[in-house]
C-alpha cells in the first residue's frame, strides 16, 4: 500500500492566453471505499494564485493551515501579495524543511504574475512530495491519476487557448483521465483564473 | 534459518525459487546419528521434506517451484551442541531464474465501419536499455487479420508463429483463410492452454469481419478477450486509453441538440488520431519511440481505399485478389 495513494485524488493545471487554470476531483477515499464527494483539494491563497494538494488527506488540511499561516507572515511583513514565483518557493522550501520525514502531498500552483508593464502573465509549477520545483509551460499533473492526465492532457492541450477554450481542455483532460483511475473521480471541480476574475465550476461526470 | 522453502516474490513476475541447504562436513555426520535417534529423542524431530512444493496466485499470475532439500534440523543440532569452534557457517544457497521480461513498447487497434487499424511502436527496450530501434511488434496473419502483441518480446514472437502454423494448417484444410472470430477463439484457446505458465503477452487482434464489418479484439495473457472498437496496451495504454475514450467513443462530451455523435470515424480522423496518440505516449513514456507502424485493413470494396493513394510511404501487403486488402504506414518517433 502506497501512503500517496492511500486517500486518492489528482489535480491538473494549464497555461491559456492570459489565463490559467487549476482543476481537481472532488473524492476522499480510504483505499478503494469511497468516503466523501465534496471533498476541496484547491485553495486559494491570493485573489491570483490557487494551490491544489493531492495525496495524503491528513497533510492536505495540515498543509493548507501552514501555507495560510505563512502567506499571512509575508503579506503582514512585506505589506504586499505574495507572487506566484515566490509562492512557488514558499511552498518548495516548506516540503524540504521535513526531507527526511515528508508531507506526502504533490502541490501543484496555478496563477497570474505582475509583469513590469501592468500585464499579467500566467504561471504553473508543481513539486513533488519534498519540494523539487517544475515551472513547466503548458501543464502539470499530480495525483493518482498522473499518468492518465499527462496522456490525455498531451493530446488536447494546445497553446494560447482562450480562457473558455481552455475550460474545456481542462475539464475534458481531467473527466476523461479520473474516469481510468479507480482512486481519483466522484465529481470535479475547475478554477480558470482572467485578469479580471476567477470563474469556478462543478462538473457533471460519472460518479462511480 | 528459519526461512527454508520460503517463496520470494518480485513485484507480481513469475519466479522459480530454489533454496538448497549446503551441508558441511559436521552435518553429514550429524545425520546419520541423529536419524535413527529422532525417533527416539523427540528433541529434533527429523523432518525430510523432499517433495516440490507449488503455490500458485491465479491473479497475479506468479508461479513459484520451491524444492527444499534438506531440513534445517542439522543447523539447529549444530547451534545446539554449542562447540564454538565447530559452529556451522552453512548459508542457505538460492538460486533463481525468472523467464520472463518485459520489454515496453505500445499497441493500439482501432475499428472502423469497414476498416480496421492496427498500430504499434517499434522500440524494444529492457530496464533503461534500448535493445533495438526497430523491432516489429504488429504482423499481417492473414489478408483480413493482422495481430499485434506486447509485453514480453521472446513469448510475443514465438506466439505469431504458433498462430501463425495453426492458420497455415486450416488453410491446407478447409482451403480458406479462418474466419477474424475464429482467430480470436483459436487465440483465447492458445493462450488457456498455456494458463500455468503464460505466455506474457497482451494481444490485440485486428481486421475485417465475415460481414465485412471493421473489428477489434483484446486479450489479456490467459487468453480472456472481448470484441472492441478501440483498444490500447502496453507501457503507455493509461496515456492512451483516456485519450481514446475521448475521441473515439465521444465519452465526456455532449453532442450539439438535434445531433448525435458518430458510431464510427472515417479511416483518415482514426489515422490522425493513432499518429496523435503515439507522439503524446512518446513525448511522456520513455519506452515508446523511434518508429510507428500502422496496419490498415480494408474490407472487400471498401471506399476508404480512396483516401490512402495520397498517403506518404504507404506499403500493400495484399496477398490475394477480390478480398480484403493490408496496408501499412511507417512514420518516424522521437529517438529520446
Amino acid at each position: 500500500m502506497s501512503i500517496m495513494e492511500y486517500n486518492g485524488g489528482s489535480v491538473v493545471a494549464m497555461v491559456g492566453k492570459d489565463c490559467v487554470a487549476i482543476a481537481s476531483d472532488l473524492r476522499l477515499g480510504n483505499q478503494a471505499l469511497g468516503i466523501s464527494s465534496n471533498f476541496q483539494k484547491i485553495f486559494p491563497v491570493t485573489d491570483r494564485i490557487y494551490l491544489g494538494l493531492p495525496g495524503l488527506a491528513t497533510d492536505v488540511t495540515t498543509l493548507r493551515e501552514r501555507f495560510r499561516f505563512r502567506v499571512n507572515m509575508y503579506t503582514i511583513k512585506e505589506e504586499r501579495e505574495i507572487e506566484p514565483e515566490t509562492f512557488a518557493h514558499l511552498v518548495s522550501s516548506t516540503l524540504y524543511e521535513h526531507r527526511f520525514g515528508p508531507y506526502f502531498v504533490e502541490p501543484v500552483m496555478a496563477g497570474l504574475s505582475k509583469t513590469p508593464s501592468g500585464g499579467v502573465k500566467p504561471f504553473i509549477a508543481a513539486t513533488d512530495l519534498i519540494g523539487c520545483l517544475n515551472f513547466a509551460k503548458d501543464f502539470v499533473v499530480a495525483g493518482t491519476a498522473s499518468s492518465k492526465l499527462f496522456g490525455v492532457a498531451e493530446g488536447l492541450w494546445e497553446p494560447d487557448l482562450e480562457p473558455e477554450d481552455l475550460f474545456e481542455t481542462i475539464s475534458q483532460t481531467l473527466l476523461n483521465a479520473v474516469d481510468r483511475d479507480a482512486f481519483s473521480g466522484w465529481g470535479c471541480i475547475v478554477h480558470v483564473i482572467t485578469k479580471d476574475k476567477v470563474v469556478t465550476r462543478t462538473l457533471k461526470g460519472r460518479m462511480d | 534459518m528459519s526461512d527454508r522453502g520460503k517463496s520470494s516474490e518480485k513485484g507480481g513476475e513469475l519466479v522459480f525459487g530454489e533454496t538448497i541447504r549446503v551441508p558441511t562436513v559436521r552435518r553429514a555426520i550429524h545425520l546419520s546419528i541423529t536419524r535413527p535417534l529422532s525417533f527416539l529423542i523427540l528433541r529434533f524431530p527429523l523432518r525430510p521434506i523432499y517433495a516440490q512444493q507449488y503455490s500458485f496466485d491465479p491473479l497475479s499470475q506468479s508461479l513459484f517451484i520451491i524444492a527444499s532439500r534438506l531440513s534445517s534440523v542439522n543447523l539447529a543440532f549444530a547451534r545446539s551442541n554449542s562447540m564454538p569452534d565447530m559452529v556451522s557457517i552453512a548459508q542457505p544457497q538460492q538460486r533463481q531464474f525468472n523467464p520472463y521480461s518485459e520489454n515496453g513498447g505500445t499497441i493500439l487497434a482501432i475499428a472502423g465501419a469497414d476498416f480496421s487499424v492496427i498500430a504499434g511502436d517499434t522500440r524494444q527496450s529492457e530496464g533503461y536499455s534500448i535493445q533495438t530501434r526497430y523491432a516489429p511488434k504488429v504482423f499481417r496473419l492473414t489478408d483480413k487479420a493482422v495481430l499485434a502483441v506486447n509485453g514480453f518480446a521472446a513469448d510475443g514472437n514465438m506466439f505469431v508463429k504458433k498462430v501463425r502454423q495453426r492458420l497455415e494448417w486450416y488453410r491446407h484444410a478447409h482451403a480458406k483463410d479462418m474466419p477474424l472470430r475464429a482467430i480470436a477463439r483459436l487465440i483465447q484457446t492458445m493462450l488457456y492452454a498455456r494458463r500455468f505458465f503464460p505466455y506474457y503477452v497482451y494481444n490485440i487482434l485486428g481486421g475485417i469481419e465475415d460481414d465485412g464489418t471493421g473489428a477489434v479484439y483484446s486479450f489479456d495473457p490467459v487468453g480472456s478477450y472481448e470484441r472492441e472498437a478501440c483498444r490500447a496496451a502496453g507501457a503507455a495504454q493509461s496515456l492512451v486509453q483516456p485519450f481514446l475514450d475521448n475521441q473515439i467513443y465521444f465519452k465526456n462530451q455532449t453532442p450539439a441538440p438535434g445531433t448525435s455523435h458518430p458510431v464510427h470515424l472515417p479511416l483518415s480522423t482514426v489515422l490522425s488520431l493513432v499518429i496523435d496518440s503515439f507522439t503524446s505516449a512518446t513525448e511522456r513514456h520513455i519506452e515508446v519511440g523511434d518508429g510507428l507502424e500502422m496496419y490498415v485493413v480494408l474490407a472487400k470494396g471498401s471506399a476508404s481505399v480512396q483516401g490512402l493513394g495520397n498517403i506518404r510511404g504507404i506499403q500493400e501487403l495484399t496477398a490475394t485478389d477480390d478480398g480484403e486488402r493490408v496496408f501499412v504506414i511507417r512514420r518516424e518517433l522521437k529517438k529520446d
